[in-house]
């Protein structure tokens, strides 16, 4: 091999040996962008996933709150006042719904009176008039503790005569 | 001896290796790499911005709608709240005094509608429609309910 070919394979062989680098750099920075656009991606889902599920959710409350301020309604309209008298709740089908769904959501009360003696002003046993209201998305199943979105606790005072006179939520908790 | 143009030049001194008869013929193979790198970070820019440009549009979008979330739910308080103290018998409306919730800055105040009372008579209840508007003009709606206590 004379001195041309000689200097002529080195050239050649640091040639090769470069060949195709500025591809493979260009792929690592594509996967790197990958990387970058896929945590996007996941980001806007995420974001959107919550944003969404805040109106769902605010949107069952509210409609859960609804229900039970109708629930609430029914039992001071009715006459029977089983309900208040702690035995069974007073609507006839054992439990409530309201006449639409609010916010798109169907709603169903379940309420189970809770009357409990107490001593008057007077030192005399009477009857505090409570109900707890459970309300959960019907799903043609009664609430309970663990499926109910709002859980209250009522007390309806009554007057001498044992007419109510109006109404007192002891406790309204919503999750 | 019949020699190429090839050898000719490299006989003369000319140690050019894509002229060279002792390697293959590479001419061109860089210019093509480079255009497929060029062709290839191009396309991935092109994404990167396209992804961040479409970030950037719902992140704004859903922080919206989070803001319009808090506010409805802080006015549907206040008309509660304002609806306990004063419930009227088939109104139309519930004033909600301003310091009754917090408007965002560029936000218009909320709206409320009360339910017309069918033949006059209030139930006791009433259904009321929220609606709150964005600086974009997105709408967003709750319904709610007040009783008489």
């Amino acid at each position: 091999m004379n001195s041309n070919c000689r200097h002529t394979a080195f050239v050649a062989s640091r040639a090769r040996g470069d060949r195709g680098a500025s591809l493979v750099l260009a792929l690592a920075v594509m996967l790197a962008m990958s990387g970058i656009i896929g945590g996007l991606v996941t980001f806007v889902t995420t974001s959107d996933r919550v944003a969404v599920n805040l109106t769902l959710k605010r949107n069952r409350q509210y409609a859960a709150d609804g229900a039970v301020e109708q629930a609430i309604r029914a039992v001071q309209t009715d006459t029977t006042m089983n309900g208040l008298l702690g035995t069974t709740c007073p609507f006839a089908s054992g439990h409530f719904n309201p006449a639409a769904p609010i916010n798109g959501v169907s709603i169903r009360v379940d309420c189970a009176g809770a009357a409990v003696p107490v001593l008057d002003g007077l030192n005399r046993v009477v009857l505090e008039r409570n109900v707890v209201f459970l309300a959960c998305v019907d799903m043609n199943v009664a609430c309970t503790d663990a499926t109910a979105i709002l859980r209250a606790k009522v007390n309806f005072p009554t007057n001498a005569a044992g007419a109510l006179i109006g109404s007192f939520v002891q406790s309204w908790s919503v999750k | 001896m019949v020699l190429s143009a090839h050898q000719r030049f490299a006989k003369d001194g000319d140690l050019n290796v894509k002229a060279s008869p002792c390697v293959g013929n590479d001419r061109g193979e860089t210019l093509i790499e480079v255009l497929a790198a060029i062709i290839i970070i191009g396309t991935a820019i092109a994404a990167l911005v396209g992804g961040l440009a479409t970030t950037i549009l719902t992140s704004s979008h859903n922080r919206e709608r989070a803001t319009a979330n808090t506010l409805l739910r802080s006015y549907a308080e206040g008309v509660k709240q304002f609806s306990r103290a004063g419930y009227f018998d088939c109104t139309t409306t519930y004033v909600v005094p301003d310091t009754a919730y917090i408007l965002p800055p560029g936000w218009t105040r909320p709206t409320n509608i009360v339910s017309p009372c069918p033949g006059g008579v209030d139930a006791g209840t009433q259904r009321v429609t929220i609606t709150v508007e964005s600086p974009t003009h997105a709408r967003q709606i709750l319904e709610i309910w007040v009783r008489r206590v």
